[in-house]
């Protein structure tokens, strides 16, 4: 896969739209280079996008108001393409001097986004309310199209929003395009996916409606600022985080989506998002079900100081949840001091979710000859702080490559802009 | 229009922009146009469909630059969103930087009120608002500052000599200085202990060898051992030893560090400094353990691992002295297994948590347990005491709640916490700190390795980041950085820092103790303080605390601020232009309802506003007045927030003593994405 050219890099690749892409796309476009930046969805904004905001008195440093400000800053950067609905199909050693050519496919976006104002109309007048608006934080009121709901898309004829349109954004003859580009450098930032606690029912999932996963809870605090359960809109007074759930999986007892690794995100988010329940709504009990709670940020000793005096710490793993009256939760676990199972019971039960490799990373590791590790991450980690790849000027940072929090992902993708940048 | 109107350099031309026409149903534009028109200094007002458009911009632009227009009101959506259409027009028609001013009808008038009545009423107020502020405005001009291109690096371990050796790649003369005499650092001591670096990133103890742990550490050294020798041979890195930081003066582009080595004291420039100089200390034993034989830290087993006689049976012990982080973790984790697995020891771990929270370190804590090390979590600390070869250890068994006791033959303390370089305490060194003595303040905006003073950097240890691999990537962030701010050798930026009026200045030195950022330092030879203008982050901190009313932004002067507040205030929001500004834009995208009395005043920061602000609006006849800025703690410049609040809750009481009611004044906070909060502070 290598080429014997030292050609200086003019223009990257950077394939995902999340946090660790739009950092290197930024930090290496205003250094002058070339980015051909790739997401697969219509827009970008990765899996920070949708998380909301924990502070409680004061900011308790999640850094998800740092993530949308560098996905922001990538938007606005220069020398930054970007290239939504699109995939790399291909990659071959490259002519001229390039290390590679690459293949990209982009699927046609419709709402043309460098033409829209973001006024709504087409929003107000689609019969199948299949143009939505997402992440407006970002992206202001520029939609997106969701291609399959489309009335076009079942040979019918529609032309309501581009009538609707004053500034002709809309396209709808804009093609599925295959594009070829000579490229000296790529960079991996696909991203992870979130655990799915999933239709087997873990800890009662998708059953139970007041069991709800961190990412819910994350996704309830962006769109209401606060949590509520699921069941009747209410506010929860007896909250259970149950930690681990698909990580640190011992051999015994894993089943085959459970992952025997350390996500290194979840005490973190759970006890943030803990402290900011008990800081809108003060006499809310919180219980975490634990193994170890893993430090993180500057500050740890006294943040988890503060959530042991209004928090009860219990180191069990469930053993079982079930309904019980009026939406509430029973968890029985067992109590390690007692000896005994106990029965506890709760109107909220948040399942503190991990980091899982994203499934598509394995296709993309095979397109980009990249090494996989057993969990299915991306690259080799060693000694080195980046995870290796084996092949010349690719480059993997963020999830894709290990479960890291955003403030890593942050330090991963500007350490690939030095790499990058040492051979610009 | 009379000619001597068309002639004046000072007139104000007005551009409203109807957004192709879409805003027409709720806001009447013929009105706005005619009004604005009517207004004492306005010499023209132009309404365009597309100021996000390149060619109709600069339309609009053009029709008032030819009535003589210097000045700009530019009434449409957000800045940024039309701004890449703006910026060339402005220049063909050669208005500079600073004449313009903006103001949103959009997202705050006509997607948030229903009412067009109101809604043109709302943004009519607005506009006569910016008319008043357009007539104040001042050219801006841009200054080109020389850049040293040298970079100074405090700390002498491989994450300073990594960064270190990226920036000479990157072309940069770089000094490495040491309070050590030699390169290598305290990590090198322990070395043996990094064998959780896995190189498969997981796997099963099944399939390594005995001595993985080994090998792994062999690796380590390995990489230890080359970076010493690249740094040694290359020609621009300069390494110090012993040197000890004295002061640090200047600022971005222009450091002077001031070092003494041994007897002799020296000054080395650099336009950025790097603070790679953290160190993990051991904690001081209990006193009845201290000088016991049989009790020793982490490195001290270092020392002794490779002596042919060894303990049989060893107790390491975690968490006693304070929560330990996950570096500590692994290195007590791999010192664990390799006693069981090598040394056939007996090995107990106590910890309170085992921290495994990064990539491999759950893979090594299962294979320290398949190795036979016992790992006890506790709830309530062990006792432990120790006597000739003996260490007896009284613990509460979690499980069973039993008092058991051990013994052992050795016990590894391996407590340790950050140890911050010295000389970074010097007063005039200006470095906030964090946490644990870190050289980065605990602020997300911070992240990777930012500090508080623009042009200074922190790596590793330094700034709390233990993991030996976020560590590295700290090194080459850093590196990255300083290249961006460096490469060119200059910088040209705007003249728009906070500036000191040296007749006003009585040089009580509060702006410089203020000033998050350390800007500012005192012009011994004028008797002023002085701003930098490369290292002023434009806060505006320092203009309000300045009880000389001395200092003023060029963009938000006090005249500025009081044409902002408008004379019909009626709700006035003073909106910190990184929080509460984009979250109301973001209740404007969403089509959220409020009431059009609510008037929002863009801010830099919440720091920026002070009492003459809150009572000039509550003069003019504010009912109420609201700051609405970052959380505290997440002011991007540290400390605006908290300065924001302090102020709110003083002037409160002041305001409830005079009479007036206090509950007129309110403060709130929220993230530029929490529009919900907004409409909650701005509803209520």
């Amino acid at each position: 896969m290598t080429t014997k050219s030292n050609k200086p890099i003019r223009c990257v690749l950077v394939l995902g739209g999340g946090i660790a892409g739009a950092t290197v796309a930024e930090r290496l476009g205003r250094a002058g280079l070339d980015v051909q930046w790739v997401e697969k969805e219509p827009v970008i904004g990765g899996q920070a996008a949708a998380m909301g905001c924990k502070a409680a008195d004061v900011c308790l440093r999640c850094h998800v108001c740092v993530a949308t400000d560098r996905l922001k800053a990538a938007l606005h950067a220069p020398r930054v393409r970007l290239n939504t609905r699109s995939k790399l199909v291909a990659l071959v050693p490259g002519n001229n001097g390039a290390a590679y050519r690459v293949t990209l496919r982009t699927e046609p976006n419709i709402i043309r986004r460098e033409r829209c104002i973001g006024c709504g109309l087409c929003v107000a007048v689609c019969p199948e309310h299949c143009i939505s608006v997402k992440y407006p934080a970002l992206h202001g009121g520029v939609p997106v199209l969701d291609l399959p709901l489309c009335r076009r898309t079942r040979d019918k004829a529609c032309d309501r929003c581009a009538k609707a349109c004053p500034v002709q954004a809309i396209d709808w003859k804009e093609p599925t395009q295959n594009r070829e580009l000579d490229v000296d450098a790529v960079v991996v930032a696909t991203g992870h996916e979130p655990f799915h606690p999933g239709p087997m029912g873990t800890f009662g999932y998708g059953v139970i409606p007041n069991v709800i996963s961190g990412l819910d809870a994350e996704h309830q605090l962006a769109g209401q600022h606060r949590i509520t359960r699921l069941s009747d809109g209410s506010a929860p007074r007896r909250v259970a985080f149950i930690q681990c759930v698909g990580s640190r999986s011992e051999h015994a007892h894993r089943r085959p989506e459970d992952t025997n690794y350390c996500s290194t995100v979840c005490c973190a988010y759970a006890l943030r998002m803990a402290r900011r329940i008990q800081h809108d709504a003060p006499d809310t009990s919180v219980t975490v079900f634990y193994m170890d709670i893993q430090n993180f940020g500057k500050d740890f000793e006294s943040f988890f100081a503060a959530c042991q005096k209004t928090m009860t710490f219990v180191r069990a793993r469930p053993v079982e949840i079930v309904a019980g009256s009026e939406g509430a939760v029973v968890i029985a676990y067992e109590d390690q001091e007692k000896g005994a199972v106990n029965k506890a019971e709760f109107d909220l039960v948040i399942l503190s979710i991990g980091i899982r490799p994203a499934p598509a990373a394995r296709a993309l590791a095979d397109c980009l000859r990249l090494a996989v590790d057993q969990e299915g991450f991306l690259g080799i980690k060693g000694t080195a702080g980046l995870p290796q790849t084996h092949c010349r000027n690719i480059f993997v940072a963020g999830t894709c490559g290990n479960p890291q929090d955003i403030a890593a992902t942050i330090g991963q993708a500007e350490a690939v802009c030095a790499e990058i940048l040492k051979q610009a | 229009m009379s000619p001597s109107v068309k002639k004046d350099k000072n007139g104000v031309g007005v551009i409203l922009c109807d957004c192709a026409g879409t805003l027409a149903k709720r806001l009447d534009f013929q009105a706005l146009a005619k009004a604005a028109a009517a207004r004492e200094g306005v010499a023209a007002v132009q309404v365009t469909s597309r100021l996000c458009n390149a060619k109709g911009c600069l339309q609009a632009v053009k029709a008032v630059a030819a009535k003589g227009c210097r000045r700009l009101v530019l009434a449409a959506c957000e800045r940024e969103i039309f701004d890449p259409a703006l910026n060339p027009a402005l220049k063909r028609v050669r208005i500079g930087d600073g004449l313009a001013t903006f103001l949103n009808i959009r997202e705050q008038c006509a997607w948030v009120h229903a009412d067009p009545a109101a809604a043109t009423r709302k943004a009519n107020a607005l506009i006569n608002a910016a008319v008043e502020r357009a007539v104040l405005l001042e050219p801006i001009a841009s200054k080109r500052e020389p850049m040293n291109r040298d970079v100074l690096i405090l700390g002498g371990d491989l994450v300073a000599m990594q960064t270190a050796l990226c920036l000479a790649r990157m072309g940069h003369k770089v000094t490495l200085a040491s309070r050590r005499p030699d390169l290598g650092g305290s990590a090198a001591r322990m070395i043996d202990f990094f064998g959780y670096l896995d190189d498969t990133g997981l796997s099963d103890s099944s399939d390594k060898s005995e001595n993985r742990d080994a090998e792994t550490a062999q690796a380590v050294r390995q990489v230890m051992a080359a970076t010493m020798e690249a740094v040694r041979h290359d020609p621009a890195i300069t390494f110090i030893g012993n040197a000890a930081l004295r002061s640090l003066s200047g600022d971005v582009g222009r450091f002077v560090a001031a070092f003494t080595t041994g007897e002799q004291a020296r000054n080395i420039t650099a336009g950025a400094v790097a603070l790679a100089c953290g160190e993990l200390e051991s904690f001081p034993f209990p006193e009845h353990l201290t000088g016991k034989s049989a009790v020793m830290n982490l490195a001290g087993l270092a020392e002794r691992l490779h002596a042919q006689s060894f303990p049989k049976s060893v107790a390491i012990f975690l968490d006693l002295a304070a929560e330990q982080g996950r570096i500590i973790n692994a290195l007590a984790l791999t010192a664990a297994e390799r006693l069981a697995r090598s040394r056939r020891c007996r090995v107990l771990l106590f910890a309170r948590h085992i921290r495994v929270a990064a990539w491999g370190l759950e893979a090594l804590y299962r294979r320290a347990r398949e190795a036979g090390v016992l790992i006890m979590r506790y709830k309530t600390k062990p006792k432990i005491n120790a006597a000739g070869n003996q260490v007896d250890i009284e613990y509460q068994d979690i499980q069973s709640g039993a008092v058991v006791t051990e013994s052992v033959e050795c016990a590894i303390m391996a407590d340790a916490r950050l140890c911050p370089g010295d000389g970074l305490s010097a007063p005039g060194n200006l470095i906030r700190r964090g946490p644990g003595g870190a050289a980065q303040a605990d602020n997300v905006w911070l992240t990777p390795v930012l500090a508080n003073r623009p042009g200074l950097f922190v790596v590793g240890l330094a700034r709390g980041n233990s993991e030996f691999r976020e560590a590295l990537n700290d090194a080459a962030a850093t590196a990255a950085a300083i290249q961006a701010l460096l490469a060119s050798g200059r910088v040209t930026m705007p003249q728009d820092a906070a500036t000191v009026d040296p007749d006003r200045c009585v040089l009580c030195l509060t702006c410089l103790r203020t000033c998050p950022h350390g800007a500012i330092r005192v012009d011994a030879a004028n008797k002023t303080a002085a701003v930098s203008a490369p290292a002023c982050r434009r806060c505006g901190l320092c203009t309000t605390m300045c009880p000389a009313v001395a200092i003023q932004m060029p963009r938000f002067t006090d005249e500025q601020m009081r044409a902002d507040i408008g004379v019909e205030p009626d709700m006035t929001v003073f909106a910190c232009e990184h929080s509460a500004w984009p979250a109301a834009t973001l209740a404007g995208v969403n089509r959220a309802e409020y009431s059009s009395a609510v008037r929002l005043i863009r801010v830099p920061c919440l720091g920026k506003v002070d009492a003459r602000q809150v009572l000039q609006a509550l003069e003019r006849g504010a009912k109420n007045v609201t700051l609405l800025g970052c959380h505290r703690e997440n002011c991007r410049y540290l400390v605006g927030a908290d300065h924001g609040a302090k102020r709110v809750a003083r002037l409160r009481a002041m305001l409830t003593k005079a009479g007036i009611d206090g509950a007129r004044l309110r403060i709130g906070h929220l993230t530029e994405f929490e529009s919900g909060r907004f409409l909650q502070f701005v509803k209520e």
